[in-house]
């Protein structure tokens, strides 16, 4: 179930310590998991993520709370450092060998997150760019319909057809990869 | 299957790397707006103070208050040729050509061969580190990053805010065999008026840098000392730009072209 952003109406800039500290952390998750969803990569998704909050802090001044509700301006942004990203020269890396190491720690759990993340990159790389890009918004960064089609420029309907076949392709392709 | 299966892929950011982006996010120098910051520093005067005991410094005073004050200075016609937002480019004399001018016409004081000279206490340059100098100016600081080899970062210094000047200035010198390269960062009150720069003759360009239209001057004429009240002339390319809320100036002494200059600007980040 996509989680509801608290509202958010005072200017950025005037945000109390406390309120930024909310702020952070409440949508650094969905920033950060929007960007795994989105390129199947840990250290890359830590890299874009600090970028756009880096360009929203430093673009604080411009946020217009009566304009677009918060959680759409900054993911304004990180959709921006995404095309960015892919505008710059990319050397070609296979499937498997963009899968980063997880933090030192349990190797275990190293491993199963490993697993995880190639399942997930072998599941979302049969999409094509804006099927990835939903399914990222939706599942990696928990948003509703309503704020996916602002951000995309569609329809709430076309949002939701789109996820509707885009699921019923990966249903598919789970059950047969998994008998 | 439950749809939401894909959800379950999430995975919480790491607390080392979340921690470390929050920390540098809220760092104390970035959550003061630049207003308050201007309006601290101004309520301190302990840094200018400083400053005044380098005997160069105290030279430049002089000169630039008898060229503010004097009406003949003043007086001279000039014509706007360009502009970077609050920064306004005049064919009017050089700073420098003003101040030969009034050394030629006697306006100036001279030194007393007879007085016994004043020591001043020699005070080496400030060399901070960038994020020392963030925190001390109260905002993201740049650094250039494509700097020629021969060049060697010496000093970085704050410039507080004053009465006359309502700008925070941070300021950077690299020096090579063949002369300096300085950087500034400034930011200007939000009620600061406009402030002119007078090239004299040397030629300007608009160019692009780091992305907004910038000006490229050649061959500034610039006078550094006086000894024996002679000037020492001496002449720069400059390529300012505002970016970010900022008023960025590249100055080289060494004669660094326009393309290097460029590449070095470039290379400005924060």
């Amino acid at each position: 179930m996509a989680t509801q952003t608290t509202p958010w109406r005072k200017a950025l800039a005037e945000a109390s310590a406390a309120e930024f500290e909310d702020l952070y952390r409440e949508q650094m998750p969905r920033i950060y998991n929007f960007f795994r969803y989105r390129f199947g990569n840990n250290a890359l998704a830590e890299d874009l993520t600090a970028t756009t909050f880096e360009k929203a802090w430093r673009n604080r001044h411009q946020y217009r709370h009566d304009l677009s509700a918060f959680t759409t301006w900054l993911f304004t942004i990180a959709q921006r450092v995404a095309i960015d990203h892919y505008r710059r020269p990319q050397r070609e890396v296979a499937l498997d060998q963009a899968l980063d190491l997880a933090a030192p720690g349990n190797p275990e759990e190293a491993l199963q997150k490993q697993n995880d993340l190639q399942q997930l990159n072998a599941l979302l790389s049969q999409l094509s760019a804006r099927e990835r890009e939903l399914v990222a918004l939706k599942y990696g960064a928990g948003l509703t319909n309503r704020a996916i089609a602002k951000l995309s420029g569609l329809s709430e309907s076309n949002v939701a057809v789109i996820l509707h076949r885009t699921l019923k392709t990966l249903r598919k392709a789970w059950e047969r990869s998994h008998g | 299957m439950d749809d939401n299966f894909l959800s379950n892929f999430r995975e919480p950011p790491r607390p080392e790397f979340a921690e470390a982006l929050y920390q540098r996010l809220n760092a104390p120098s970035q959550r003061l707006t630049l207003h308050k910051r201007i309006k601290q520093l101004m309520e301190s005067q302990t840094m200018l103070r400083k400053r005044l005991a380098s005997g160069f410094s105290l030279t430049l005073l002089i000169l630039l208050a008898v060229l503010v004050f004097s009406p003949p200075a003043r007086a001279y016609a000039q014509e706007i040729i360009s502009r970077i937002g609050n920064l306004f480019i005049s064919d009017a004399p050089t700073y420098a050509e003003q101040f030969e001018n009034k050394l030629q016409d006697g306006l100036l004081p001279t030194s007393d061969p007879n007085a016994e000279p004043e020591i001043i206490e020699w005070q080496p340059p400030t060399l901070l580190t960038v994020a020392e100098a963030a925190s001390q100016a109260g905002f993201e600081v740049y650094d250039l990053v494509d700097i020629p080899a021969e060049y060697e970062l010496i000093s970085r210094g704050i410039m507080p805010p004053n009465e006359d000047e309502r700008v925070i200035r941070v300021s950077a010198t690299w020096q090579s065999p063949q002369g300096p390269l300085v950087f500034s960062q400034t930011t200007w009150a939000e009620d600061a008026g406009p402030h002119t720069l007078p090239v004299g003759e040397a030629p300007i360009e608009k160019v692009s840098v780091q992305g907004v239209e910038g000006i490229w001057i050649e061959g500034l004429r610039l006078s550094t000392y006086v000894e024996n009240n002679q000037v020492a002339p001496k002449y720069a390319n400059l390529l300012i730009w505002q970016k970010d809320g900022f008023e960025f100036w590249l100055q080289s002494s060494a004669g660094l072209s326009q393309a290097e200059m460029l590449t070095i600007a470039n290379s400005a980040t924060p």
